[in-house]
């Protein structure tokens, strides 16, 4: 497991500058509603996925992976979304829990 | 507005229905170019209304008016620089959150706006109830309810409209992006405001939100003005890579806080399009599913054509035959031999492409092009290539003109360039004539197996070929897939009919006049000097053969074969009706067959027919092909390299299997 600062996490500063383990959408099984932390990297894909509704705060269920296992489809702001794991890497995300 | 005329753009996000809305607004008075200097389709239509004449600009579906694809470059170079009187902006009904999205960057910029809250039926039907009224109000923005498919609300939308562009200028109030981002805001206004033309050209709000989300076209904008050192040494001192999380968090907030006032029921829920997803993309159905329906398509495409080509093949024969009733000359022969045999050749595969075309349509009208694309993408990842390379591959065992031509679904310029430039290899239906009758004459029993391994090896030279043009020519990784999954819908008829015949039209115009020029050279080399017989060794072709022959001569092609093989530029099948000319058997193809087979006196055994056939495979793209490749990738240093390349391939392929055939003692 890798770990990052979260500190520059810009939102509201309730985030200390504690080191924990970090989670991206990649990791997460299907089946399991996530809230969006921040987003990594920089440049066109990452604006790309704060267009598709991915921003911090935001709530996004993990539906299912494709046949072959990548990409992987979600659900976020009432739409579907699909992202190679690649991109979804740069999600950072807290788990907060499964169900419908 | 001048002299009652209003151009009007449509704008809304993919997949929101608004071609719908377009062919709905214009009928038939549309016509489709290309934005200049890209391929990007550019379609206009025409419709009074009111006594006004209405100009209206279909702009590329985008989720946002930051720069991502050329798409949004596209829209939003149109609004910004060349300022429509107004702007429709489609937005899904039962998608308002992202939709909205795009809305408050249209306020920001200070458009004109009216919003077709279109499938509204759809929202309605699953019982969203939408306070119009109150979004109207809350956004400061006409909302006119819209169902593009029956017209509903076509009119209201366009009486607003028009009422719009009346009102003059409008400032919307927009999204709030906190005490520090305005602060931002306000000095890097400041300092733009200094600068007349870009100020009067570009709203200065505008322009400082997209300085600070790093937006490289606006950024350009600002290059060379007398602003630019100010601009760049105010945005050092800022962390603009953390704004761009925040801004758009800021946009959705907004969103966040009128949606619950105007619709306390559109909330998320499980929908018929999940439930079909569930077995469309499941883990173990997906992609037998998958391969179904395009083995299906492919089925359709071919047993429902087989008539249609049947009638076209008559009428190409009455035709021939007509005009060989004219008895000699140079004009029956520039008619017959030349343009029915080329053009004909190209127009039989018309009814392939327009029902296959019109499949493709459906698939994608309905959603489910976008699922094929997410079930794809990992082999295709592999390869170098995305998701969406993989329609345009399989329509490649059609015809490769339209395969190239569907390229267009495809963003990233590199990857777009790669699957064209691989597509030939695919062995379109042209190419398997010349393989029924070579395998036929020489593998006997083994026919079958010979065929199919030619279209086997298509396929590697296409796979191969992918993976090192992206190591070499298109350096880096294939572009990001983050793509939406929309939602299932019933395909309508006039829709995947306009759009298959938009389509259909371009292969006969583009194609079509390349081939008539191409098809009278080639019948100028055959037919001169005058008086020879048509295609024999004393014509322009016979002597061009000669001349090339020692360049085939390693691969076991004598002159005559050079010939066909450049009569198969014209379309590849017709190396087969060269083939027949020149060894003086015509048409009879039981004849030719017998008479090629006859190795002592053809001078083709096994290895150099395999080595024809793989050279049929891999050499230059028909012209139609040509055609197509220089005018989607826009350059003819990228067309010359694909018949560049795939010349070189097919001649080394050749070779290879000649002289290795010979060596075993297949050659003769």
């Amino acid at each position: 497991m890798r770990y990052t600062d979260i500190n520059s996490d810009y939102q509201k500063g309730e985030r200390m500058a504690e080191l924990r383990p970090e989670n991206t959408l990649a990791q997460v099984e299907p089946g399991t509603n996530v809230k969006v932390i921040h987003v990594k990297g920089k440049g066109a894909a990452r604006r790309r996925i704060f267009d598709m509704g991915i921003v911090p705060g935001a709530e996004v269920k993990v539906i299912r992976k494709a046949p072959m296992g990548d990409p992987i489809e979600f659900k976020v702001k009432g739409y579907n979304l699909t992202m190679r794991k690649t991109e979804a890497e740069l999600v950072v995300v807290d788990v907060l829990g499964r169900g419908e | 507005m001048k002299d009652n005329k209003i151009t009007i753009a449509l704008t809304g996000n993919p997949n929101v229905g608004k071609t719908t809305i377009f062919n709905a607004i214009t009928g038939a008075r549309q016509h489709v170019g290309n934005w200049p200097g890209v391929t990007v389709e550019k379609k206009v239509g025409t419709r009074k209304h009111k006594g006004m004449d209405l100009e209206i600009v279909d702009l590329p579906g985008t989720y946002s008016l930051t720069a991502y694809s050329i798409d949004e470059v596209i829209a939003r170079d149109y609004i910004v620089e060349e300022k429509p009187d107004v702007v429709i902006h489609i937005v899904d009904a039962t998608n308002l959150e992202r939709n909205l999205y795009l809305t408050t960057q249209l306020m920001e910029h200070g458009a004109r706006i009216v919003i077709a809250l279109n499938m509204f039926d759809l929202s309605r039907d699953r019982g969203d109830q939408i306070d119009i009224d109150k979004l109207s109000n809350l956004l400061d923005i006409p909302i006119v309810p819209t169902v593009g498919s029956t017209g509903e609300g076509i009119e209201k939308l366009l009486d607003e409209a028009i009422e719009e562009v009346k009102k003059g200028p409008h400032h919307h109030h927009v999204v709030g992006y906190g005490k520090e981002v305005e602060r931002y805001i306000g000095e890097l206004a400041t300092i733009i405001q200094k600068d007349e033309r870009l100020s009067e050209k570009y709203p200065p709000r505008w322009m400082a939100i997209k300085l600070l989300e790093n937006d490289e076209e606006v950024l350009k904008k600002v290059k060379g003005s007398k602003i630019e050192s100010d601009i760049k040494d105010k945005l050092k001192t800022i962390d603009t890579d953390e704004l761009e999380a925040l801004m758009a968090d800021k946009r959705y907030e907004a969103i966040g806080a009128i949606l619950p006032q105007t619709c306390s029921t559109c909330v998320p829920k499980m929908s018929v399009s999940d439930m079909i997803d569930k077995v469309v993309t499941n883990k173990y159905l997906g992609i037998p599913i998958f391969l179904a329906l395009m083995w299906g398509a492919f089925e359709i495409t071919f047993t429902f054509a087989t008539p249609f080509m049947e009638i076209i093949d008559m009428g190409i024969g009455w035709l021939a035959g007509a005009v060989s009733g004219m008895g000699s000359g140079w004009l029956p022969s520039l008619l017959g031999d030349g343009i029915i045999a080329g053009v004909g050749a190209v127009l039989i595969f018309l009814p392939n492409i327009l029902i296959l075309f019109w499949l493709i349509s459906l698939l994608e009208d309905s959603g489910y092009l976008a699922r094929a694309a997410f079930i794809m993408d990992k082999l295709m990842y592999n390869l170098g290539l995305h998701g969406k390379s993989f329609i345009p591959m399989l329509m490649g065992f059609g015809c490769n003109v339209p395969a190239i031509m569907a390229t267009r679904s495809i963003e990233d310029r590199k990857d777009r360039m790669i699957t064209i430039l691989v597509n030939p290899f695919i062995s379109c239906g042209a190419r398997l004539p010349v393989y029924v009758l070579l395998a036929g004459a020489f593998f006997g029993r083994a026919a079958g197996s010979v065929i199919f391994s030619l279209y086997a090896f298509g396929i590697l030279v296409a796979i191969l070929s992918a993976m090192l043009f992206r190591k070499t020519l298109f350096k880096g990784k294939p572009s990001p897939f983050i793509m939406e999954l929309p939602p299932y819908r019933l395909p309508t008829l006039k829709t995947s009919v306009i759009h298959m015949w938009e389509r259909g039209q371009m292969y006969l115009k583009k194609a079509g006049t390349i081939i008539l020029l191409g098809v009278v050279f080639i019948w100028l080399l055959a037919s001169l000097p005058a008086g020879v017989e048509y295609g024999s060794e004393g014509s322009y072709a016979g002597v061009l053969g000669k001349v090339i022959a020692p360049i085939f001569a390693p691969l076991g092609f004598d002159w005559r074969i050079a010939v066909a093989l450049i009569f198969g530029f014209v379309a590849k099948e017709i190396v087969i009706g060269g083939l027949g000319t020149l060894y003086g058997v015509g048409e009879d193809e039981g004849a030719l067959s017998d008479t090629l087979a006859d190795s002592e006196s053809s001078g083709i055994y096994p290895a150099n027919a395999l080595g024809l056939m793989v050279f049929t495979l891999l050499y230059m793209p028909c012209i139609a092909a040509v055609g197509v490749i220089k005018k989607e990738t826009g350059s003819w240093k990228w067309t010359l390299f694909a018949l560049a390349y795939g010349t070189i391939l097919a001649w080394v392929a050749a070779f290879i299997i000649y002289q290795v055939g010979s060596a075993l003692g297949y050659g003769g």
